[in-house]
């Protein structure tokens, strides 16, 4: 008859002992050191240069420059000639490396680094070309008549990053920038120089954008 | 005498369990401070050209642990940095001496004291810095919640 009254109270001190146990093991007051990491000032960004530019990727430069060819009376119509440039950068604005060879060489580059992972995979670099390039009296030349070919110097990787080809008139997809990197090679500019033309200086403006869908 | 046979037991089995038995216990560290408790991330200088895309952040901790519990006794301190939703980040600090300068990464603990609790407070200065893969971050803003834990013999 005496049993259970002695178990009780040894239950009941069981019960302490893992209270206290338990209190022990979490203190009520443990705290945590917490470090907030902020992105927002720091979004996702694009970057692009053709010919003269910034001193550094991510810098903003406003430079237009000019690729040019005086076709020698005695050429006219007889084949492809090259053209040049009045752009002086030879160093890529990301490392200063030298990677184009001017004023024949036109640097072209492009990066583009995402913040998170939902942002797209892929920047898209494009270049947008009038029909044809204009005399002063309306005279035309298609812009097809002018391509480009690429490398880079250095030993670089991958010289033919962006693509060679020909202005088609319009807009033209050139190359996908997978997040996190940057593509960049040198365009070397020729004329097809297919026809004889009226006399005169052509003009026209293609201008290259790289965008983030 | 039945109550205080009781009592001695309980105080028995406190002192086993607290004192004996290996064990792990989550410290109280609310004092310390982290300085600026929010920080932006930073692109990593040449990412573009390895394609890599890390972005780093630093902070300074004044790491004041409470350790008045276990002043005098030998136990292993480890610094915890639970696994957040918002991408695996790794962190690596150097101190001023009390504590081992080390690196982890989120989901991992990492041996920061071993020997005899000195006293009281744990103190030192650490110099943080996160560095995560900016494709495996999902949000702007997200927060790390570093604690300590204490390992006993």
């Amino acid at each position: 008859m005496n049993l259970p009254a002695t178990r009780s109270p040894r239950r009941a001190a069981l019960a302490t002992s893992v209270a206290a146990v338990l209190a022990l093991a979490y203190p009520g007051h443990a705290g945590a050191w917490i470090l907030t990491g902020l992105g927002t000032n720091n979004p996702a960004r694009v970057f692009m240069m053709v010919g003269n530019g910034a001193a550094a990727v991510w810098q903003n430069n406003a430079t237009v420059n000019t690729v040019s060819l005086s076709v020698p009376a005695a050429q006219l119509g007889t084949g492809a000639l090259q053209m040049t440039s009045d752009s002086t950068q030879a160093r890529s604005p990301y490392d200063q490396f030298t990677v184009c060879a001017p004023p024949a060489q036109v640097y072209v580059g492009a990066a583009y680094q995402r913040r998170l992972s939902t942002q797209a995979a892929n920047a898209m670099l494009q270049v947008t070309a009038p029909a044809n390039l204009v005399n002063p009296a309306g005279d035309l030349i298609p812009i097809s008549e002018i391509s480009w070919t690429v490398s880079a110097l250095g030993g670089d990787a991958n010289p033919t990053a962006i693509p060679a080809g020909a202005f088609l008139g319009g807009t033209q997809f050139l190359t996908n920038i997978a997040q996190g990197t940057m593509r960049e090679n040198c365009h070397t500019f020729r004329f097809a120089n297919t026809a004889i033309r009226a006399s005169g200086i052509y003009r026209g403006t293609v201008t290259y954008t790289l965008t983030m869908p | 005498m039945r109550a205080r046979t009781l009592i001695a037991l309980a105080g028995a089995l406190l002192a086993w369990e607290a004192g004996v038995q290996a064990a792990t216990y989550r410290l109280d560290d609310s004092a310390s401070q982290v300085i600026p408790p929010n920080a932006q991330w930073e692109w990593a200088s040449g990412s573009l050209r390895t394609g890599t895309n890390t972005v780093h952040l630093n902070a300074r901790v004044i790491v004041r642990i409470d350790t008045r519990q276990w002043a005098g006794q030998a136990g292993r301190i480890y610094m915890v940095l639970p696994v957040d939703a918002g991408g695996r980040v790794t962190a690596q600090w150097e101190s001023e001496g009390r504590l081992i300068p080390g690196r982890m990464l989120s989901g991992e603990r990492t041996l920061v004291f071993s020997g005899t609790v000195p006293g009281p407070v744990l103190e030192d200065r650490l110099t943080v810095r996160l560095s995560a893969d900016a494709r495996t971050l999902v949000s702007d803003t997200q927060r790390f919640a570093f604690h300590f834990e204490l390992d006993t013999p």
